[in-house]
């Protein structure tokens, strides 16, 4: 990271559900900040929010869906612009009103998801889509707005152009396709792209074309990136810093060597035990004892006690917040933090 | 004493047919000359790219593929080798009992209209292991206790369970014949990492208490490199470089293996940030239109020359149980 410039800061998100079989209590209290040009990326089991998370943000969250408190603090000049906000400070989006967030959504954030087709329309070209983005963003001519679309769809590595261009989305392979959904990222050049398991679907050798294309997006605009996904290994090759999620909220923060190396939370301490490694053979991989959470019904208190070996009274009681240990950019919410750390003191420093 | 299972030159080629007025048969390559040794209470990792043809190859292992040419030995341990491709009758029930497969996906693989104990009794029917229902229910229930599940869950279907749990089914069902081999093709791909510990650990203590070795199939190389004594790199068809697992992820050799090494991404930031990275070119080639000569020319960063794309190199041992199929290493 060049520079240490906020981009957003995400406090408190409490997201619900309501179904049929109760109310999902989704988010509980998601805490974050996100740095211009980095990386962030979001592990944990299925169904901890991550997804809730980004789609909560983008205050795309299905009907069932709402968010009841938090705020989403945007730091950006371009952006108020655009909107023609003229206040000092930073842009709250959630009390951006519905056609202002289209043009945030337009503009200044990005999804990628695992399944590119729900990014593209699939009755337009995939060149009209990307010529479509281009004009709203800068203006220009039909002709020059083809000409850099053109250049975009050459730049994610599919060719020839010409052809790409005229194809609808259907006619693609899922490699190419997520490649033209984010040759429509770049056209937009946001401030900030969710990157939702994009390579989920994706072969090894594509996948590590799609992880560069992203990192490219990043430095050629300085972006800032949210990556989500449940492959360790793409997040300790592309991420700056990893949060690590449960059951809800996040819940420890720091920079990825820090995080494989010495995890703090009880919780990130099972996930990176459990992940064979190559530079130490171990005959058996640690697990996580016990099930994910029913997030209709979940524990009280710091939601993973009842798995948790630290546990004592208090973590049944109240939920922990994330505050920093050892030193301001690590983070844990974690009652028994001094415990855990004690421990892996006694154990000579390195964990898992 | 033999290895138990000995592969030679194996083919396995798939027909079809293209052209609208004059048709044309095509074939696919889908293995393509591959041999190997699989030892006793070892594990041999196979790894490459998606439609190399790793699950084919472990297909024609347990006999689903009969393929177009080449030898499959069993060598058993009262002394006496069956031709797996050639085995009557008797000799195929033994077959069908010694090699089993857990199928890659276990949503599909399980039928969802059966209780498991007919999943997992079906094999012991098949063979015929049992002598009425109370015997096979209690050696369903020994096995559902094998692989930590409940036994009194043996009324339940497959939907009951999560992605973990159907693992563990697939894998009571392959154990059920006690077989000595088992082809797991990426047992894990479908599972969370704190689960995916728990179906591995699982695998590796299986192996132990029941001697048995495995064909272990996966993308992942944190996990083939847990899992195995030995490495296998596929390349379209063919095994382009075999060795000691260690030797494979350290030092290795093929211009493939060294590009899918630095592809796959690996949970570990430190070597993530040492590694090399070599971007490969372009997609997996048209399998019915293979490239000439070495099959990884179109893409190779090192190619040395014109050999390269005329003659296909021959998998060679360069160092004690180091094999490799590239010009380079060739003097
Ligand atoms: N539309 C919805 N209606 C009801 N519950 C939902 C809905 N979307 C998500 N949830 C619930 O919210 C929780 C968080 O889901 P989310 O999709 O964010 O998980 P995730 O961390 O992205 O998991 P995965 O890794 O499987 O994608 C889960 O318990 C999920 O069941
Ligand atoms: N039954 C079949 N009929 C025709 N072609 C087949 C058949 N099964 C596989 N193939 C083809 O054979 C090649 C090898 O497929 P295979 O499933 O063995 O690949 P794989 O290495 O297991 O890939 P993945 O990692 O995606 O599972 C592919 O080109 C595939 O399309
Ligand atoms: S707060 Fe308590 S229960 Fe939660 S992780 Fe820490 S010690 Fe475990
Ligand atoms: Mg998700
Ligand atoms: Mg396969």
């Amino acid at each position: 990271m060049a520079e240490k410039d906020v981009l957003m800061e995400v406090k408190n998100l409490v997201t619900r559900f309501y179904t049929e079989d109760g109310v999902v209590k989704a988010l509980e209290g998601v805490n974050f900040n996100l740095y211009k040009g980095e990386t962030l990326a979001l592990v944990g089991e299925t169904g901890c929010g991550k997804s809730v998370t980004a789609l909560s943000i983008l205050r795309l969250l299905a009907i069932s869906g709402k968010t009841l408190e938090g705020e989403a603090l945007f730091y950006d000049d371009e952006m108020k612009e655009k909107l023609g906000i003229t206040t000092d400070g930073p842009v709250d989006l959630f009390k951006l009103t519905k056609k202002q967030m289209l043009k945030v959504r337009g503009f200044t954030m990005s999804l990628i998801t695992q399944d590119p087709m729900t990014s593209l329309n699939p009755v337009y070209t995939v060149g009209e889509q990307i010529v479509e983005v281009i004009k709203l963003h800068k203006g220009l001519s039909d002709k020059e707005s083809k000409k850099q679309a053109l250049k975009l769809i050459e730049e994610v590595e599919l060719t020839p152009p010409e052809d790409i261009f005229i194809k609808y989305p259907h006619q693609l392979s899922g490699g190419q396709r997520q490649r033209i959904v984010i040759s429509i990222s770049l056209a937009a050049e946001p401030a900030l792209v969710f990157a939702d398991e994009p390579t989920t679907a994706l072969d090894v050798t594509i996948q590590a074309t799609v992880l560069g294309l992203l990192q490219q997006l990043k430095e050629e605009f300085n972006s800032s990136l949210i990556l989500i996904t449940h492959n360790l290994g793409i997040v300790a090759e592309t991420s700056d810093r990893i949060g690590v999620m449960y059951a809800g909220s996040v819940v420890e923060l720091v920079d990825k060597y820090t995080l494989f190396k010495r995890p703090l939370h009880p919780y990130s301490q099972g996930l990176i035990a459990s992940v064979p490694k190559i530079s130490e053979k171990k005959e058996t991989l640690n697990f996580i004892p016990g099930n994910v959470p029913n997030l209709i019904h979940p524990p009280s208190g710091c939601r993973f006690h009842p798995r948790c070996t630290y546990a004592t009274d208090i973590c049944k009681k109240k939920a922990p917040e994330l505050q920093s240990v050892e030193n301001d950019d690590h983070l844990v919410a974690c009652w028994n933090v001094k415990q855990v750390i004690k421990d892996l003191d006694k154990q000579g420093g390195a964990s898992g | 004493m033999k290895p138990l299972l000995e592969v030679n030159n194996i083919k396995k080629y798939f027909s079809f047919q293209r052209g609208i007025l004059r048709k044309k048969t095509f074939y696919l390559k889908a293995v393509d000359d591959i041999s190997f040794n699989l030892e006793r209470k070892k594990t041999l990792g196979v790894v490459g790219e998606s439609g190399c043809g790793k699950t084919t190859l472990g297909k024609t292992l347990v006999n689903l593929h009969k393929p177009e040419s080449g030898s499959i030995n069993l060598n058993l341990d009262d002394g006496t080798s069956i031709d797996v491709i050639n085995a009557n009758d008797d000799e195929m029930k033994t077959v069908r009992r010694t090699i089993q497969m857990v199928f890659q996906d276990p949503h599909s693989s399980l039928n969802p209209r059966w209780p498991i104990k007919n999943i997992i009794g079906e094999p012991i029917d098949i063979l015929k292991m049992a002598s009425g229902r109370r015997e096979k229910e209690s050696m369903v229930m020994k096995l559902l206790n094998d692989v930590g599940l409940k036994p009194e869950h043996m009324n339940r279907y497959p939907h009951e369970f999560s992605g973990g749990q159907r693992q563990r089914i697939g894998m009571a069902r392959a154990l059920a014949p006690k077989p000595d081999i088992i082809v797991l093709d990426e047992p894990t791909s479908a599972v969370d990492v704190s689960v995916q510990a728990q179906v591995l650990n699982l695998l590796k203590e299986l192996q132990k208490s029941k001697s048995m070795s495995y064909l272990f199939i996966s993308h992942d190389l944190g996990v083939v490199h847990h899992m195995s004594n030995e490495i296998a790199v596929m390349y379209l068809g063919q095994v382009v470089e075999y060795g000691d697992t260690d030797k494979i992820i350290n030092d290795p050799l093929h211009p493939y293996t060294k590009a899918l090494l630095s592809a796959l991404p690996v949970p570990d930031p430190e070597f993530e940030a040492h590694k090399k990275r070599i971007i490969l070119k372009g997609q997996l080639p048209d399998a019915i239109n293979p490239p000439k000569g070495c099959r990884f020319h179109t893409r190779c960063a090192e190619l040395v020359g014109e050999k390269c794309k005329h003659d296909c190199p021959a998998l060679k041992e360069v160092s004690k149980g180091h094999k490799v199929a590239c010009w380079i290493y060739e003097e």
